[in-house]
């Protein structure tokens, strides 16, 4: 039909256009938009069959084997791997900067130890209680953290003894801080304290366990004085627990915020602000040469 | 070649009573006429007048609030997609896809056709001379070559009826001269035009009939040297001396001069006739008139007829209503 | 009469030669491998930081853990990320990997993260003006006046709108996995994803939760942004029929995707803007088993919210582009 319709005209047949591409253009196009709706529309059906009727879903590999805890003493190795523990003074609260004491503590074990420190990551939640860490250190994702590690850092007790609100602001508002109830709840937290050494210890045996003890953010009220009497106590069977480990180091803090308190503590009257976490970190450096 | 076989006076287009009101205010009162086969039909109204207004209700675009409009018998509002068929069409400018090149726009036209075949769009590029520039992109074209591209799209379907709106709009002179030869020869194959136009002398010169539309109404219907008779034509005169032959022509009674702010003639036009006097007189007695001039010495430089513009056939066609 | 294939030839051919289609691959081909060295970076960081993976996702879970002890976080906010922690903590649990980073998890989160924004501006692209430039160039006069129903004309470029989308979410994904496949590797179509976690009020429902692999994750995911992508381009279609203007119609459906995005970070108070179309893109947040922004929205909620805007918007667009009259 081309043919006749060429010969039957008197004009130059017409320039074609290059390649006719637009002709290739539909049939190429046309079919590649074809499948992919049908692809969207298989992956939407199939998402709403999967959420409305699920599957059993495909079997999931087995947990391959945990790491092992580091062994060998410290001596001998390249880096050591800390990790952080606990409640809102592990977390840093009152620190502008937000290192708290054990970002200061790793730059200066860094220096003085004369090898690399690396922080594994700061576990630490704001409020936590010495039960809830009890209970974090059964799950095994968090025990595989704390497993890796050469130095176990911690402060637990805080929240068990003073009942803080979970922003730990109420303290510093009230007069909530009776020291005789503050007393009647040690016998109940020490259990707890010692259960957190015991799990440290098996999920790690070989890593070196730092407690930063507690301290009396009250010592400059003068009703609140009777505290600094259960926090020695405290701190005394902490020290107990830690000789009893053997690997387990109680590093002191009462002393630092009795005098300057104002100096040395944060708005809140309770953390310790950069200063004070700097002089926590000072002494965990001093505790480890 | 009967290439649009019909009997010669098959109505093509049939415009019945077309009425259209648009938000309360009515558009179109009164629009009735009927375009034959193989006739140049013309559509003639003042800007503003519904001219525009009723072309879009011939291709569908806007539907009328009463009345009917039939293309080969087939109505176009109910059942466009028959009616349509038979229609070509350009409504105002020729808007074309400017990323298309000219060939994808009269495929893509094609496309929206029943049997188009790839020969017929091959020959009307030919048709209307595109073919060296046809495969490149329609925002490189002129004005010109758009309109041509335009009419092309128009003639894919073989329409029996093309309906052009203002089709000399931006054209040159050649150009102008180009399309009129054209309409001639689709007429002369049979295919009916229909064309808009607020042109007096445009359409005396492309159409056969002609309608007159003024505010939404169609004053007038008829052969176009029928109704230019009726408006009366002008005769301007150029001589030598004009004050003479000004005076002579005065003396006459049966000649009424014509002041310079009363004559309805395309000012344009004039100011390139220096020193012409208008007159309304019987142009048979012009040959006498020649001869009078030449025994009182004054030389004729030109005489020229000259057709009322459209407003002066308006003022006549519509002079009973004003009086009355 | 002409059959509606060579009407959606017509369009398809329109669009494409328009260079919508182009614009968007540029566009992909610019951000994405933005995006990919931000996500390198992260895990480089990552890796040099911790030892292994679950270092990193118990990190996250404590990070999460102290955000919602704090006070001056917003009730819902604690709501999302307490379901973050306790998925988190399933995936520990089970020993999988919640974000391997290869090509297949950095589309897939690509995804998630454009649902609500970046794939319905892709969409707007080409639908905004659809019928818009019509009018605006003056075409609409060529288009409708040729022997065809004016429903057909819409429906063959509401078909092709269809097919534009469909071509837009597998090629985002595809350039995204073949950019990121560069930094992360190609691996990773196998990988365990667990879906179909509930949320009911404040904890988790864990008893529907199953595994599925990343593939498939992928591929569900496309799918459900594909059907918020096809709300935005319904609506949009409507605009586009109903505004004169391309500019003002891309403009409108613009405030009202973003206001969409807004809206869902803050509205959780007022629970009746859950009906707002904008509200309920984010279906495949569904699928990971986020809260939803407003209580008592779900997969089927958010569908049938989706659903009925797009069948009103397209109805609205029928019906006014059957019956108007074409005045300029």
């Amino acid at each position: 039909m081309a043919e006749d319709s060429k010969t039957e005209s008197e004009f130059d047949p017409l320039p074609r256009p290059p390649g006719r591409a637009s002709s290739k253009l539909w049939p190429i196009l046309g079919f590649t938009m074809l499948g992919c709706a049908i692809l969207m529309l298989a992956g939407f059906v199939w998402s709403l069959k999967d959420a409305w009727f699920p599957s059993h879903g495909m079997a999931v590999p087995e947990p391959s084997a945990s790491a092992r805890p580091p062994q060998g003493d410290w001596a001998a190795k390249q880096e050591l791997k800390a990790i952080a523990l606990g409640d809102s003074l592990t977390r840093g609260m009152g620190d502008r900067t937000g290192d708290g004491y054990v970002r200061d503590s790793i730059v200066k074990l860094n220096e003085s130890l004369g090898k690399k420190v690396r922080l594994l990551g700061n576990l630490a939640i704001n409020g936590l209680t010495a039960t809830r860490l009890n209970q974090q250190l059964e799950q095994p994702s968090y025990a595989s953290s704390v497993m890796q590690a050469d130095l176990i850092l911690f402060t637990i007790g805080g929240n068990d003894l003073f009942r803080i609100a979970q922003s730990g602001g109420s303290i510093a508002q009230g007069g909530d801080v009776s020291p005789e109830r503050l007393k009647a709840k040690l016998p109940e937290a020490k259990p707890r304290l010692e259960a957190t050494f015991s799990k440290l210890r098996r999920i790690n045996p070989y890593a070196r366990i730092v407690y930063v003890g507690l301290f009396n953010p009250f010592y400059d009220v003068p009703e609140a004085r009777g505290i600094s009497e259960t926090i020695a106590e405290w701190n005394a069977y902490a020290q107990k627990l830690a000789a009893l480990d053997g690997n387990a180091t109680v590093i002191p803090t009462y002393d630092l915020f009795e005098s300057n308190a104002a100096r040395y503590l944060s708005s809140d009257h309770f953390h310790p602000n950069e200063m004070g976490y700097g002089r926590i970190a000072e002494r965990i450096d001093q505790a480890l040469n | 070649m009967p290439e649009y076989p019909h009997a010669p006076n098959d109505v093509i287009l049939s415009v019945q009573h077309v009425r259209k009101v648009i938000s309360g205010k009515p558009i179109i009162r009164d629009v009735t006429f009927d375009v034959r086969a193989g006739e140049v039909f013309g559509f003639l109204g003042p800007n503003g007048s519904g001219k525009t207004t009723t072309i879009r209700m011939l291709v569908d675009l806007i539907k009328p609030t009463d009345g009917k409009i039939l293309v080969c018998g087939e109505d176009v509002n109910r059942r466009p997609e028959r009616a349509l068929r038979y229609v070509g069409c350009i409504v105002e400018n020729p808007e074309m896809y400017p990323f298309f090149t000219g060939w994808e726009n009269l495929e893509h036209f094609a496309r929206m056709q029943p049997d188009i075949p790839f020969e017929r769009i091959e020959e009307v590029t030919r048709i209307v001379h595109l073919d060296k520039r046809i495969h490149d992109k329609v925002k490189t074209y002129s004005l010109g070559m758009r309109q041509r591209l335009g009419i092309a799209q128009a003639l894919l379907g073989k329409p029996r009826l093309l309906i052009l709106d203002e089709p000399t709009n931006g054209l040159d002179p050649k150009g102008i001269k180009e399309l009129r030869a054209f309409i001639r020869e689709l007429a002369d194959q049979g295919m009916s035009l229909f064309i808009s136009s607020h042109l007096l002398s445009e359409i005396q010169l492309m159409c056969d009939r002609v309608a007159i539309i003024a505010r939404g109404e169609v004053i007038a219907t008829g052969p176009v040297e029928e109704l230019v008779k009726q408006a009366g034509s002008y005769t301007v005169w150029q001589f030598d001396k004009p004050e003479d032959g000004r005076s002579l022509l005065e003396g006459s009674p049966e000649v009424a001069l014509v002041r310079e702010n009363e004559h309805r003639i395309d000012e344009a036009y004039l100011n390139g006739l220096p020193g012409a006097i208008v007159a309304l007189m019987d142009q048979r007695t012009i040959p006498e008139w020649i001869k009078r001039f030449a025994g009182e010495g004054i030389g004729v430089q030109a005489v020229h007829k000259v057709a009322p513009s459209l407003e002066e056939l308006f003022l006549k066609l519509t002079e009973g209503e004003s009086v009355g | 009469m002409a059959n509606l294939l060579s009407l959606v030839q017509n369009e398809t051919l329109k669009v494409w030669k328009k260079k919508r289609f182009a614009v968007i691959v540029l566009v992909l081909l610019v951000l994405i491998p933005i995006f990919v060295y931000a996500q390198l970076k992260i895990s480089q960081n990552n890796a040099a930081k911790f030892a292994d993976w679950r270092s990193v996702v118990q990190q996250r879970i404590t990070d999460n853990m102290n955000a919602i002890a704090s006070d001056r976080i917003p009730e819902e906010w604690k709501k999302w990320r307490r379901s973050l922690v306790q998925q988190l903590q399933y995936y520990l649990d089970r020993d999988v990997n919640p974000d391997t980073p290869n090509a297949v998890t950095f589309t897939a989160t690509f995804l998630e993260n454009s649902v609500t924004m970046f794939i319905p501006l892709m969409v707007l692209a080409i639908a905004s003006d659809l019928v818009s430039s019509e009018r605006a160039s003056g075409t609409i006069k060529m288009l409708l006046t040729r022997p065809v129903r004016r429903w057909k004309i819409l429906t063959s470029k509401l078909i092709a709108l269809t097919l534009y989308v469909s071509l837009i979410i597998p090629t985002a994904a595809l350039l995204s996995y073949l950019i990121a496949g560069l930094a992360f590797g190609y691996e990773g179509w196998g990988a365990p994803v667990f879906v179909g976690f509930r949320v009911n009020g404040t904890a988790i429902e864990t008893s529907s939760v199953h595994a599925i692999t990343q593939g498939a994750y992928l591929l569900m995911e496309m799918g459900l942004v594909w059907f918020s992508a096809m709300t935005v381009a319904a609506i949009s279609f409507m605009v586009s029929v109903l505004l004169q203007s391309a500019a003002a119609s891309l403009v409108t459906m613009m405030a009202a995707v973003i206001s969409g995005a807004i809206l869902a970070n803050m509205a959780s108070s007022w629970s009746s803007a859950k009906y707002l179309f904008n509200v309920n893109l984010n279906l495949t947040s569904y699928l990971q088993g986020t809260p939803p922004p407003i209580e008592g929205m779900s997969l089927g909620f958010s569908l049938v919210v989706l659903a009925v805007w797009g069948a009103v918007s397209l109805t609205t667009a029928f019906a006014v582009f059957t019956k108007r009259d074409v005045l300029n």
